[in-house]
């Protein structure tokens, strides 16, 4: 082949190459038109119920309640102003903090011991229990055991000891502690087991080849593999918790003591007293705090992968 | 092939928007016509005058239809109604019957033929004292009688054999006499008899097993027998003499309209008349309604909300009998002895241009009566009323319907605030401030104006339409060392301990939720703070001071009554056998709290009464607080209404069951027109015994007229703060907590509340 022939040749699979990649660009858009058909349902509906209600929620929260005139900050002034806020901010927290932990190193240990027997598949089913359970007859059970002529009161009057106002009193704190956990217990621990047995059982098989204790084992084999479970644990948990409000509420109205008191039982009477102003620079306030809470988890989940 | 499809397309386009063009401009002109056709017709009332003058008090005559005549006796006279004439005549014979004796019910013929269900006067020992003051006792005994009447007002009884106790089941208690002149009769144990026209002898047909006494009404072949509380209906088949058993949708109509209808504790305000073979109209506080027998629906013909029907009077009576004349056209007795027609005119307008919403926590009669004659002056206007607390929501649900309701531009128009939070919507700008309107909503005289527009703080935000007095009735040498709730708690303490364990009040079968409940509306003033919020430091003083009470009234003499806890202690108060009284009475209406007891001074001197608890305040209970909505959609109609509420008409109709702020209707009430319509009676150690009221004098008119012109402190509380203190208060009174523990339960309430 001459130069001119080479050059040619060299030409047209360049010409070749152009083309290629004309028709390359243009096949992209329809890819990323295809992509938004199936997006688009799904986007709509969070748009729908999600973005626009929270949009008109941070809109209102600027406005006064009713009549709709411009307010300014005084919305969010009068929230953190307001002793109710404070102490349903406080109450929610402690609770979070007392029960993130608590429920998530309890569920692990009661896992991990599961994980070690062989017929762990009859105890799985078992441990959705709570979770199926209505709320609304779990919180009769409470009642018939918790309130102040309840059977546990019974017992306790029975032996000429006084009887204790469980949900009247800071107790009711620690009940609702125990509602928590024993509702979401079974379902935790199933979320560990599975994390658990997905770690190949060949690498501490061949830890303990080299001498590895189960100590070790557990602390440099399987901790370190858990970390995707920690975290998808750590972020239902957090949730979960916010939805203890049915079980508070259902015990103990819309004004229980103020120890259980929280976020969910202020929105709740906001809305009763229409003050909707206060509501939405709240439930503004409560979003920040939230997203950035959840953004500081995925960014320090996000370094830890790399 | 590109510009074929798009040609295509643009002339299609093209045609479908011309043909949505002619086809909308000719639906719209066949619509508009079609709404004209359908428009047109309804029923119009016009009052038959004469039932009134003819019959003073309950109206016992119900409607015989012979051919195309309707008539009715409406008493004992020999008046008797026709619709071929359209009036009352005399043109039949008396019955023969004591005056003493009271109709129960009575159906005669223009030729003065029928039967009659009668009673021997109320029974019991009955003193009265003539204007020199001479008292006569009279003991009768109370009976049931039944009998036909003949033509010439001779009455044949009928016997059903054996003993004529009621408590035996064996007593008539009703009966009906068909156009043919055959007469059926049912009794308390639900029997049934055909009784002989001519000989008064009785046949049983059948029993129908009931638990509550059952109304007879026929209807072409079958008999319809219904109770205004139970949710079903028996229809009996005289043809084939068994039971109809197809009335699930009757059963249904019953269950939702009639016996659940929560109005009022009456319940006979209906009544089934015949219509064309096989229909049945049944009449009843919710209107006219036409239902074919085995059909599947129950059609509305006259809506109840804007009938003179729809409305009770006093005792509660709204309808008395109803009758179907033909043609379209009704007869109906409604309250206040007015006999009513509705006629089907074709011509009359049908159009509900507006509609009036009207929220409500809870529904009662004196909203209902309200609603009803604006309805009249504005038939024009739908009102709709929601009940937020109907069927078993909560005060949280209603208000968060309400919140919803305004937050999506659906508000209501008119807000009735018993009950609420009426500072806080107040402070959140739902209520619209009438200052500018009610000197021309207020009726011709004035009104209470401390009652009625108590909600006044710079703006007016609501207008109430009736009010409840607290009040106190004690020996006279005991009244003047109340001061306060305390002094009150002393003196019940003092008589306990004096009378050995003899006094006024029992709260035998009374729940302590009920008696707290009732203590706060009578001395709610006093643990109020200046804002009109509870204070908490009062409320221990509060809870101590019914305790003082409640232990102090415990007593257990076996013979009390049933308690009304609304009409809290008229009746305790009215016993004789004790040496001493104090009852706090909460006063609600003018002929059965105020007369009675202004007429229980003749009886007993010793008593004396004392508007208010507390000395440093002129408390009141205000209700039907009425208030338009900021963001009504129709506030003018909604003002209207307010005027409605307080015109001389619908005031005068509140009466009733209420004290009302027209001052005019106040003043005639009271002082010109006060005479109980009842009497009443005190337990003495011979037995019950009857006194007939008396009228006020002038030191009692003045005392009353003073204390409401003065009127300063309006008790209210909202629904949740109430439940919370009487459930905290009657937790204590029972024993089950502390005073301490109670009392840091309702702070902790109360706190929390505050501090949101």
């Amino acid at each position: 082949m001459t130069y001119i022939e080479k050059s040619a040749a060299a030409s047209e699979s360049k010409a070749d190459l152009l083309r290629r990649a004309e028709e390359k660009e243009r096949r992209k858009p329809k890819r990323h038109f295809k992509f938004l058909q199936f997006l688009l349902p799904g986007a709509l509906g969070t748009a729908l119920f999600v973005l626009i209600p929270f949009g008109d929620s941070l809109r209102r929260s600027f406005f006064t309640d009713i009549t709709g005139e411009w307010n300014g900050l005084n919305n969010y002034k009068a929230v953190f102003q307001n002793e109710a806020f404070r102490l349903a901010m406080k109450n929610t927290v402690l609770f979070t903090a007392v029960c993130l932990p608590l429920l998530t190193v309890l569920s692990f240990i009661i896992a991990y011991v599961l994980s070690g027997l062989k017929r762990v598949q009859l105890i799985r089913s078992l441990l959705l229990f709570p979770m199926a359970v209505p709320t609304a007859t779990m919180v009769l059970i409470w009642k018939v055991l918790f309130s102040d002529h309840g059977y546990i009161n019974g017992i306790i009057s029975a032996h000429g000891g006084e009887t204790v106002g469980f949900l009247g009193s800071p107790k009711a704190f620690y009940l609702l502690v125990g509602t928590y956990i024993w509702k979401n217990l079974g379902y935790t621990v199933l979320l560990w087991l599975t994390g658990i047995n997905s770690i190949p059982s060949s690498l501490c098989e061949a830890a303990k080849t080299d001498g590895a204790g189960d100590v070790q084992c557990l602390w440099h084999i399987v901790l370190p593999n858990l970390k995707p479970t920690l975290y998808t644990v750590t972020i239902i948990s957090f949730l979960n918790s916010f939805k203890v409000f049915r079980e508070a509420y259902l015990l103990s109205g819309a004004y229980p003591h103020e120890s259980i008191y929280l976020m969910q039982h202020l929105f709740n009477n906001w809305f009763v007293k229409m003050d909707l102003g206060k509501m939405a620079a709240a439930s503004a306030c409560i979003f920040t705090v939230i997203f950035i809470a959840a953004s500081l988890l995925k960014s320090v989940w996000d370094k830890e992968e790399q | 092939m590109n510009k074929k499809k798009i040609t295509a397309a643009v002339m299609s386009l093209i045609m479908v928007f011309s043909a949505a063009g002619c086809s909308s401009k000719t639906d719209e002109n066949r619509s508009r016509e079609l709404i004209s056709e359908v428009q047109k017709g309804r029923y119009i009332e016009t009052e038959i005058p004469g039932l009134s003058e003819a019959q003073d008090g309950y109206c016992p005559g119900e409607f015989i239809k012979s051919g195309d005549n309707v008539s009715f006796c409406p008493d004992f006279s020999n008046v008797i109604f026709t619709s071929a004439g359209d009036s009352f005549e005399f043109g039949i014979n008396d019955i023969k019957l004591s005056d003493e004796c009271i109709i129960g019910k009575i159906m005669r013929q223009p030729n003065g033929a029928g039967a009659v269900l009668y009673y021997d006067n109320m029974g019991g020992t009955f003193e009265t004292s003539d204007d020199e003051g001479d008292e006569t006792t009279v003991n009768v005994d109370m009976a049931t009688h039944f009998g036909v009447i003949a033509p010439d007002g001779s009455i044949i009884e009928t016997e059903l054999g054996g003993s004529s106790a009621q408590t035996d089941g064996r007593e008539i208690y009703d009966f009906e006499v068909t156009s043919d002149g055959r007469i059926f009769a049912v009794t308390y144990d639900g029997t049934v008899y055909e009784i002989d026209p001519s000989t008064g002898k009785a046949e049983r047909l059948t029993q129908i097993y009931s638990s509550t006494p059952l109304k007879l009404d026929i209807c072409g072949k079958y008999i319809f027998f219904t109770s205004g509380v139970s949710e079903k209906v028996y229809v009996y088949d005289l043809e084939a003499g068994s039971l109809y058993t197809n009335t699930d949708v009757l059963d249904n109509f019953w269950k939702n309209n009639i016996s659940n209808d929560n109005l009022g504790e009456y319940t006979d305000n209906y009544d089934l008349c015949e219509g064309e073979e096989g229909t049945v109209y049944i009449v009843c506080l919710k209107g006219i309604y036409r239902y074919v027998l085995g059909g599947n629906t129950v059609e509305q013909l006259v809506d109840g909300s804007c009938s003179s029907f729809g409305i009770t009077g006093s005792f509660g009576n709204g309808i008395g009998y109803a009758c179907y004349e033909g043609n379209d056209s009704f007869l109906v007795q409604c309250a206040e002895n007015k006999l009513m027609r509705y006629r089907f005119d074709p011509e009359a307008d049908d159009v509900t241009k507006n509609t009036l919403r009207i929220f409500t926590l809870k529904t009662s009669q004196e909203l209902m009566t309200a609603v009803n004659f604006y309805r009249q002056s504005n038939p024009s206007v739908e009102v709709i009323v929601e009940e937020g607390m109907a069927d078993g929501r909560t005060y949280e649900d209603a208000m968060k319907e309400l919140t919803t309701q305004i937050v999506s531009d659906t508000p209501p128009d008119v807000i009735i605030l018993d009950d609420m939070d009426i500072n806080s919507l107040k402070e959140k700008g739902a209520l619209a401030d009438i200052s500018g309107d009610i000197k021309a909503l207020s009726p011709e005289g004035g009104l209470l104006e401390g009652a009625a527009l108590w909600n006044n703080d710079g703006g007016l935000y609501s207008a109430a339409g009736a009010f409840s007095l607290p009040s106190i009735a004690c020996d006279t040498g005991d009244i003047d060392s109340i001061k306060d709730f305390t002094t009150l708690a002393d003196l019940a303490e003092k008589n306990f301990d004096k009378k050995n364990n003899t006094f006024a009040l029992s709260l035998e079968d009374i729940p302590q939720e009920n008696f707290a409940e009732n203590m706060l509306l009578l001395n709610g003033s006093e643990i109020l703070d200046e804002k009109g919020e509870p204070d908490t430091a009062k409320i221990k003083t509060f809870y101590e001071n019914c305790k003082r009470i409640y232990d102090a009234s415990s007593i257990n003499d076996g013979a009390m009554e049933q308690y009304d806890p609304f009409r809290l202690m008229t009746s305790l108060l009215t016993k004789d056998t004790i040496s001493s009284t104090m009852a706090p009475v909460l006063m609600n209406d003018y002929k059965s709290d105020i007369n009675l007891l202004t007429s229980l001074y003749d009886y007993k001197k010793d008593v004396q009464i004392k508007y208010g608890i507390d000395d440093s305040t002129h408390s009141f209970i205000p209700k039907l607080n009425t208030a338009v909505c900021s963001s009504a959609k129709e506030p003018e109609g909604a003002k209207a209404f307010i005027g409605s509420l307080l015109s001389a008409e619908t005031q005068e109709n509140l009466s009733n069951s209420s004290l009302t702020v027209n001052r005019k209707v106040f003043e005639k009430n009271f002082i010109d027109d006060n005479e109980s319509v009842i009497c009443f009676s005190l337990m003495t150690d011979e037995g019950e015994k009857f006194y007939e009221p008396k009228d006020t004098n002038e030191a009692e008119e003045k005392q009353l007229m003073d204390y409401i012109d003065k009127l300063d402190t309006a008790v209210i509380f909202d629904s949740q703060t109430k439940d919370e203190i009487c459930s905290c208060c009657a937790k204590y009174l029972r024993g089950e907590t502390d005073l301490d523990t109670a009392v840091q339960e309702t702070e902790s309430f109360l706190s929390l509340r505050n501090k949101e």
